[in-house]
């Protein structure tokens, strides 16, 4: 440091000591502040950075009441001499206690001042320094602390003793003890509670080799979790070179041990799953050699064990090349593509032959390059069996109840015995080439081909069962196609078949052993056999292996089915002859359930007709009744007059009885009203018969109808006024005048017109509209009434027929009569529920008719039935 | 507990003359004036006897008689009617009697008497 930045302020109350140490200091080339008063001094020196104040001590005194610091507290700091006097010798000892670091005496010499002042710096560079060292002392101190007390080990310090010197922060939040009086204590004692060494202590070692250790810890804790720990000791020399502490750096390494166990059980589980697993997996390198095998792979390549498989190549070895796999594996190794492959066939050149499937799947190393690829290898050729045998079975069963549905469709024989060579030949059912039926016939005890299913030839049999196999067809269908291509002449089989007869009347033969035995055969080489018919039957069908099942009905033989495979030459197996057998049965079972069925129509028929022949009898022997005219009057009225009569003789035989009981007397009069009420519709029945029975005699005059109309109505007025029913008339102007008995007409009239007002119930319309048609003039009563039942349409006018509870029955037949008698019609139109129109059609120009014929017509012989 | 019996005529009167009669031999009886009626008495009742007519309007007597038989095929059914020439009819053959009518009730009673006892 130059002079020249050493900075001194000077304080004197005596100007000319001032003056004069400015002098000499300046000329020292130091710089300069000088002051008088304590006040000025301050600010100055609150103002700058000064390195030495030289005060007088009186001033440094009132400075010091100023709160003047003295303190060397800050980097800088002013060193401070105090001048003094003889008698100021007490302020200056108490200057000196508070820092000042040196004093001069006055009279102040020139020699002496530039020593003190010299001093003064050097003792305070001295100073500087020392503050520096403390400051690079502390930060390290602190440093360390940090450092050991934030790191993840525990940090322990033990002198030769093993007493505990200095233990870290981390330790003593693991201990989760008491660590204020660890210190001093012996580290057994702290750790493990002991009252002795260890017997495996290894710090004692190193305070004796002097070489550091490093060993493992396990340490359980109260709740039987295991903490491991890592620990290295090493020891501190004194300057002597002894060792005389020990420092233990404690990891615990709990975690990782953990993971590592982890990893490790994970691994053995792998190479468990991986050496037990049902599937065969291996790996390559990317050039194709096996890396590593299981020992299920081994066992699918036919190797002995799994090492047997290292070191081959995928792509060279004969056995996959055989199958074209090393081609799959190639994509896979070059390309990157997976690859599958199911049920494949495998032959292994150690004489192991399976069905695999195989999985291949590239493995990847950094940067995504193919560093090889990983397969499995799965034995399905169980599986493969399994299922080709359950997928049979299904086909069967489905076959069967197939069968079984579409023959409980029908009743009709041909179509069973269709149905059921269909079962037998379709290739989803039991799959027969042909089958052929014969129909037992009981009479001349002879088989007689019925009907066939199959081709001709392997061309045809090619085509059919390919357009078979390409449709798919459902029983259902290939029958319906069977139905449609029936009338085909030129079905060979259908031809052979037809010429079957086989007469069962030979003492042996194979269809008596399968019709009367109920065995099922399974033949082969027929021609060679020792039955005749069975070298018929062979050679007809031109076959030489079949199986024959009887078709059984009830315990009745109905009939064989022959099978044969003579297209393909398939051997034809127990089991197929034993399905054979199902369908059969099936379809004898519901050739049973036909037969009932159809005895059962039969008898029904039978019974029907039965019933029939003796209605008609009974409805002829009816008619033939009714026909006799006295006999049908006598029936109608014996009818007519028995309900009332039965009435009064029930009421008068009551009244009879309880004449004389006076508690009676009330019922008897109610009795005796109703049987009057009888009576009088007695003597109503008998007029109306009267006027039904007696010869009719017309009195023709040309006669207005509108007039006879509208008498009518005036007659009727009373009856119409009581309801609301309402009245139309349309009458057609100028209407010509027929020949007609006026009063017959009028009765008509009243006779429809009341019948209209009763069917109405008191509300509707009632139309009477006239109109002449050529040369008739019809009259339309129509009303909105009820209706007729149709069935009733046809017994309208019959006599005796009537709907009312009261009717005679007789009305609509006279009627009818009268305009009969007059060369007209009465026609009805009705529908029930709407209304009916009655049409009474007159001739204008009355024909030429007899008068006495058109009496007689109105006798009781005519039937008007057909009139309506 | 007394035999019901349902009677099944048109006649008013002689509906009227069957309950009283038949009720005073000690049976209950109800009266239906056609078979729709008596279908739907016998939808909610049993009857020991129905005592049925046959020329009514409507449902006649002997159709009647077969809806009845068809939905109870014991059901006693007396054909009671002013037709003697019905008793040859096929379908009356169902009936359990056929009674012609008349003013002396003493068979139609006779009948039912044998009949439920």
């Amino acid at each position: 440091m130059n002079r020249g930045d050493i900075k001194i302020l000077v304080g004197d109350t005596d100007q000319k000591s001032l003056q004069r140490l400015r002098k000499i200091l300046a000329e020292e080339s130091y710089g300069v502040w000088t002051s008088d008063d304590a006040g000025e001094l301050l600010r100055i020196y609150e103002a700058g950075t000064f390195d030495l104040l030289i005060l007088d001590v009186r001033l440094y005194a009132q400075l010091r009441r100023q709160r003047f610091p003295v303190e060397p507290q800050a980097e800088h700091f002013p060193l401070i001499i105090v001048m003094t006097g003889e008698e100021d010798f007490p302020a200056t000892v108490e200057a000196i206690k508070e820092g000042a670091i040196d004093f001069l005496e006055r009279p102040i010499r020139v020699k002496r001042l530039l020593i003190t002042i010299r001093n003064a710096l050097q003792h305070r560079h001295k100073l500087q320094e020392m503050r520096r060292d403390q400051q690079e002392l502390a930060f390290l101190k602190e440093l360390y602390e940090r450092i050991i007390n934030g790191i993840d080990y525990g940090i322990v310090v033990l002198d030769s003793n093993l007493r505990i010197e200095s233990i870290n922060e981390y330790l003593k939040r693991k201990q989760r003890k008491d660590t204020s009086r660890s210190l001093g204590r012996p580290c057994y004692r702290f750790f493990y509670d002991r009252r002795t060494i260890c017997n495996d202590c290894r710090i004692k070692e190193v305070f004796e080799t002097g070489a550091p250790v490093r060993y493992k810890l396990v340490q359980k804790t109260a709740w039987g979790t295991q903490h491991y720990m890592e620990v290295e000791a090493f020891p501190l020399f004194d300057p002597e070179g002894r060792v005389n502490r020990v420092v233990q750096l404690i990891k615990d390494v709990t975690e990782r041990v953990k993971l590592e166990q982890e990893l490790r059980e994970k691994k053995d589980y792998l190479e468990n799953l991986l050496s037990h697993a049902p599937v065969g997996i291996f790996s390559t390198d990317s050039r194709g050699f096996i890396q590593a095998a299981n020992p299920a792979f081994a066992q699918i390549i036919g190797a002995r064990e799994s090492s047997d498989a290292l070191g081959l190549n995928v792509l060279e070895f004969e056995d996959f090349r055989k199958n074209g796999l090393d081609q799959k594996f190639r994509l896979v190794l070059e390309k990157g593509e997976p690859q599958e492959v199911e049920r494949l066939a495998c032959e292994s050149s150690w004489g192991h032959s399976s069905i695999c499937s195989l999985r291949c799947v590239p493995l990847r190393g950094e940067g995504g390059a193919i560093a090889g690829l990983i397969a499995t290898v799965e034995d399905v050729t169980t599986k493969h069996q399994l299922e080709e045998s359950y997928q049979k079975r299904i086909a069967e069963l489905t076959n069967f109840k197939e069968v079984g549905e579409l023959l409980q469709s029908t009743v009709d024989l041909a179509d069973i015995y269709a149905i059921t060579l269909i079962g037998v030949t379709a290739g989803m059912g039991l799959g027969f080439n042909r089958a052929f039926l014969l129909r037992y016939d009981r009479g001349s005890n002879t088989l007689i081909g019925e009907t066939a299913i199959g081709p001709s030839d392997a061309a045809e049999a090619g085509r059919i069962w390919s357009e078979l196999y390409e449709k798919k067809l459902s029983l259902k269908e290939i029958f319906d196609n069977y139905k449609e291509t029936l009338d085909d002449k030129d079905v060979k089989v259908r031809e052979v078949v037809k010429r079957l007869r086989i007469p069962l009347t030979w003492e042996e033969g194979l269809f008596q052993e399968v019709l009367f035995h109920n065995l099922p055969q399974n033949v082969t080489g027929a021609s060679q056999g020792r039955y005749a018919d069975q070298k018929l039957i062979s050679k007809t069908i031109g076959s030489d292996a079949f199986a024959v099942v009887p078709l059984i009905s009830r315990g009745k033989a109905e009939g064989v089915i022959i099978a044969d495979n003579l297209i393909t030459g398939k051997e034809i197996t127990d089991e197929d002859v034993k399905r054979l057998s199902i369908i059969t049965n099936q379809a004898g079972t519901v050739i049973e359930n036909t037969r009932l069925l159809r005895n059962l129509e039969e008898k029904v028929e039978a019974l029907r007709l039965a019933y029939l022949d003796l209605k008609e009898n009974r409805d002829r022997l009816l008619r033939a009744e009714r026909l006799s005219a006295v006999g049908e009057v006598a029936a109608m009225v014996a009818h007519e007059i028995r309900n009332p009569l039965t009435s009064i003789g029930g009421f008068a035989r009551a009244v009879m009885r309880d004449m004389g009981k006076a508690e009676k007397a009330e019922t008897n009069r109610r009795f005796l009203n109703i049987i009057l009420e009888e009576v009088k519709r007695l003597e109503r029945i008998v007029t109306e018969i009267l006027g039904f029975i007696r010869p009719l005699t017309m009195n023709f005059t040309p006669t207005n109808l509108h007039e006879v109309i509208d008498q009518t109505f005036s007659m009727m007025a009373g009856e119409i006024d009581e309801t609301k029913i309402i009245v139309t008339r349309d009458y057609q102007p100028n209407l010509p005048a027929v020949m007609a008995d006026a009063d017959q007409i009028r009765q008509v009239l009243l006779n429809l017109l009341r019948n209209a007002l009763h069917a109405m119930h008191n509300e509707g319309m009632l139309s009477v509209i006239t109109e002449t048609v050529e040369d008739n003039i019809r009259i339309y009563i129509a009303d909105t009434g009820e209706g007729i039942r149709a069935e009733h349409l046809d017994k309208l006018f019959n006599a005796f027929f009537t709907t009312k509870a009261s009717g005679s029955g007789l009305g609509l037949t006279i009627c009818m009569q009268i305009i009969r008698g007059h060369g007209g019609t009465i026609e009805v139109d009705s529908r029930e529920g709407e209304g009916s129109t009655f049409i009474v059609t007159l001739p204008v120009r009355r024909e030429e008719v007899d008068h006495e014929e058109a009496n007689s017509r109105g006798g009781r012989r005519e039937e008007p039935a057909n009139s309506v | 507990m007394k035999k019901r019996i349902l009677v099944v005529d048109d006649e008013k009167n002689l509906r009227i003359l069957y309950e009283e009669e038949l009720k005073a031999e000690g049976y209950g009886v109800d009266v239906a004036d056609s078979a729709d009626m008596a279908f739907r008495l016998l939808d909610e009742n049993t009857y020991d006897v129905i005592v049925l007519d046959i020329q009514m309007p409507g449902m006649n007597g002997l159709e009647a008689m077969g809806h009845i038989l068809h939905k109870n095929r014991k059901q006693t059914i007396i054909l009671n009617t002013a037709y003697s020439q019905f008793k040859d009819d096929f379908e009356s053959w169902s009936a359990d009697a056929y009674v012609v009518k008349s003013g002396d009730l003493t068979e139609l009673k006779d009948k039912i008497r044998e009949l439920v006892g």
